[in-house]
């Protein structure tokens, strides 16, 4: 797996006027990175910016000099996101999913329309969080499956088994989203 | 080939930056740099660094760690003229110039800053020659301002850039970014910053001290430099990395500086530069007349200045009590406010986690008196210090939202709330209930973002104590904490070490419960540490206690999150024949959850915990704890 490639990087530390450019120049990334993970929620995207810098400055704040701060800012974000994952997750187990359904039957269509991106988006916001969180794991920062398994203390077969359902789910949804 | 998986192709296009809101970036940035000003000041041991993401391309660690200080120790004049003969070692040149620091004069100096002579430099951003030019303008310790005259080419397309400084008058620190327009600015605690702190002899980190005092380090025959005498001296640290200093003879100025830079020192916001760049001092003053306003810390014409219009609104703010609700990103809270100025406050959580300053839930609190915020955390029954530019008066005024003015907001009609006269305006994206005779916000409403004032007492009678911080009985302060080896480990006298396993160096898996059988002495350091810094004085130590077990007792580095090739750089250069493991995914940290490094853990024969500490530990320390191994 590898992190969004840094552009240029100092080292980092609780310097105001080194954060402050910091800041500006890796808030996009990090907002970003949890709006498509987590179903464009503006609301929860800002939630867990917001953690993961307060996080970030806690540690520079005691003395931390970080080498890579935009990799680094991002392995924040991820625990972030995968504790909010966490959380999500145990607030659904009281919801039956339907795992056997079957998929719709078209095939997906990688479009190329402006909106695209908002549907897909939503499809992933419209799939169970441990099948979310299997999803962005392996598709969309490319982790191996045995990789996601730790990341989310399961079992590689579980994982496996969280992709088949969240590949279904996030068709159906995709698919639903887009008629 | 086969067609890729069009589902992967469309969550894969998720991959990209987003806008957030722009008062919430505002909002974030404000309380994020409020924040960084740590009255406590440098800390002297490094913290375990965080996990590095597989995958990271080497190219970016380290090379600079104590060069970090070099580049601002290129600014710092030394008023002591090093005495001839010349010193003996490149040590007693450092030391004679930190010894005269005190003294500086002041000065204006432009630095040339060579990013990459020798198109090394791994960042693909810094073209083969590129350079920077830096003004430095040095009043003494309480006046500063470093500034980006000139960048060849253009680093960043739109932040900072020439024009761009920051500027302290010894009570405020401001940065102006010229990309962007925007200013912000932060108080400082007393003594909480020293100008010139990274970039001269009496910073606390880097430590030019203990870097030049490393074998190979070594003065050669003065040089001139920029038309002056210079000493010169190469440093070699702990690492091997080398650094090359010309410091003016008759001033003690650092001249120039051929070694890795931090970008950030010279306050050029960028990379650093290559191993063969460095900086020169192409003009110096000494003693000069500083323009009017050169140490000024306030918003430039047109720029916008967030903290400033807080900081005017806040002025006019009476003093008052209040009980406040909010709920802000999903969270809700209840606080009680003392506000007396804003200089003197009080905030209580009564329920939830209220935004900072307050860290901590319910029985939580924090005081500012003296310019100084302190901070009690129910839950860890501990003590600290915040920045002092924390105030919870942030939502109660009016500047504070964004985009409000009387004209973006028009009054849409008047409402009782906790008693007072409120004037409900509505703005673009909230709607705000303000006070009508006090101008305080009584109430807002956002998407996502609610706040409340349940109760509000004007110019009430404060009850003696107010604003002076007691720590409940049995806290313990921040610094207690850190010190606390065992804190927040899994680590215990008398019980089990868990079980972890890593790579040894040279090859081989190393095992923790390979150990048992004899005591065993592990130190837990990160390769990383930079150069300069105390905490890096481990290893002199190890070797000699090492040599002195002879058997008897296991011992070892475990380098946190190392890398092989720099660990074998270490142990060449420092001639270590004690084992080492080096540990790059960190499951050593995952399995103890240690706080810091150094870390030195005894262990007896059947893996159980004897005694952990914390810091660099002499010989005599040392010996001291093996003499407890059994």
């Amino acid at each position: 797996m590898e992190m969004a490639a840094p552009e240029a990087e100092l080292a980092l530390d609780a310097s105001p006027s080194a954060f402050g450019a910091f800041y500006e120049k890796a808030l996009p990334g990090v907002y970003g990175y949890f709006l498509h993970r987590c179903g464009g929620s503006a609301a929860v995207a800002e939630d867990l910016t917001q953690e993961t810098f307060l996080a970030a400055v806690a540690e520079l704040r005691k003395g931390k000099l970080v080498r890579a701060p935009m990799a680094w800012i991002y392995g924040i974000a991820r625990h972030k996101l995968l504790d909010h994952y966490r959380r999500a997750q145990r607030a659904e187990r009281q919801v039956t999913l339907d795992p056997a359904a079957e998929a719709a039957g078209e095939e997906l269509v990688v479009p190329d329309e402006a909106g695209a991106r908002d549907h897909v988006m939503a499809a992933l916001g419209a799939v169970a969080a441990a099948q979310r969180a299997a999803l962005v794991l392996c598709y969309v920062d490319g982790y191996s499956v045995a990789e996601a398994a730790r990341l989310l203390g399961k079992s590689a077969e579980a994982v496996e088994s969280l992709l088949a359902r969240g590949r279904h789910g996030f068709k159906r949804a995709y698919l639903e989203g887009r008629t | 080939m086969t067609e890729p998986d069009p589902l992967a192709v469309l969550l894969k296009d998720l991959d990209q930056p987003a806008t957030p809101r722009p008062e919430f970036a505002a909002a974030l940035r404000t309380r994020v740099l409020a924040e960084l000003t740590d009255p406590a000041g440098p800390r002297k041991r490094r913290r375990v660094p965080h996990l590095r993401p597989a995958g990271l391309a080497r190219h970016w660690r380290p090379v600079l760690a104590g060069a970090l200080a070099c580049a601002v120790a290129a600014t710092a004049i030394v008023a002591v003229v090093l005495s001839r003969p010349a010193p003996a070692s490149a040590l007693d040149v450092i030391l004679a110039a930190r010894k005269a620091f005190a003294t500086a004069p002041p000065f204006e100096a432009t630095l040339r800053v060579a990013l990459n002579p020798d198109g090394s430099n791994p960042d693909h951003l810094v073209t083969k020659g590129a350079t920077a030019t830096v003004a430095v303008s040095y009043g003494g310790p309480k006046r500063f301002r470093i500034e980006i005259v000139a960048e060849q080419p253009r680093l960043r397309s739109e932040d900072l850039g020439p024009g761009s400084y920051e500027v302290y008058d010894g009570r405020r620190i401001g940065s102006f970014d010229a990309g962007r327009k925007i200013f912000s600015s932060t108080a400082v605690a007393p003594d909480g910053f020293s100008p010139l702190e990274y970039l001269s002899w009496h910073g606390a980190y880097p430590d030019w001290q203990r870097i030049c005092r490393y074998p190979g380090s070594k003065v050669l025959p003065d040089a001139r430099i920029a038309g002056r005498v210079a000493r010169h001296v190469v440093c070699r640290a702990y690492t091997g990395d080398t650094w090359q200093l010309w410091i003016d003879q008759k001033t003690g100025l650092l001249l120039k500086v051929v070694g890795q830079v931090g970008g950030g020192d010279l306050f050029t916001g960028g990379p650093g530069t290559s191993a063969q760049g460095g900086f020169q001092v192409v003009k110096l003053r000494y003693d000069p007349s500083f323009p009017a306003g050169t140490f000024t810390v306030a918003a430039p014409p047109g720029a916008l200045d967030y903290q400033g219009r807080l900081q005017a609104a806040e002025a006019g703010v009476p003093p008052f009590r209040a009980v406040v609700y909010g709920k802000a990103y999903g969270r809700a809270y209840t606080a009680e406010m003392w506000y007396r100025s804003s200089r003197r406050w009080r905030i209580k959580t009564l329920a939830g986690r209220p935004p900072l300053p307050v860290r901590g839930g319910a029985g939580s609190f924090a005081v500012a008196a003296r310019g100084t915020v302190t901070y009690y955390k129910a839950a860890e029954n501990s003590y600290g210090t915040a920045s002092p530019s924390a105030s919870p008066l942030d939502q109660l005024v009016p500047v504070g939202v964004y985009g409000y003015s009387a004209a973006a907001c028009p009054a849409v009609g008047h409402e009782r709330i906790a008693g007072r006269d409120a004037v409900h305006r509505h703005c673009a994206s909230t709607d705000v209930w303000v006070d009508r005779s006090t101008g305080l916000i009584l109430r807002q409403q956002a998407p996502r973002y609610e706040f409340r004032v349940r109760s509000i007492d004007y110019r009430p009678v404060f009850p003696p104590g107010t604003f002076r911080f007691a720590a409940p009985p049995g806290a313990r302060s921040e610094q207690q904490l850190e010190n606390d080896p065992y804190y927040k480990t899994t680590l215990a006298p008398g019980k089990p070490a868990p079980p972890w396993q890593a790579t040894s160096l040279g090859g081989g898996t190393f095992r923790l419960t390979g150990l048992r059988g004899k005591p065993a002495l592990l130190l837990l350091f990160a390769d990383t540490c930079p150069a300069g810094d105390r905490a890096c004085d481990v290893f002199t130590s190890l070797e000699q206690v090492y040599k002195e077990a002879k058997g008897k007792v296991a011992i070892l580095w475990v380098d946190l999150q190392g890398r092989a090739e720099q660990a074998q750089k270490i142990v060449a250069y420092n001639h270590l024949t004690f084992p080492v493991v080096v540990d790059t995914p960190g499951a050593s940290i995952k399995a103890w959850k240690i706080q810091a490094y150094p870390y030195w853990l005894l262990l007896d024969s059947r893996g159980r915990v004897i005694e952990a500490r914390l810091k660099p530990q002499t010989i005599t320390q040392l010996q001291q704890l093996l003499a407890k191994a059994r």
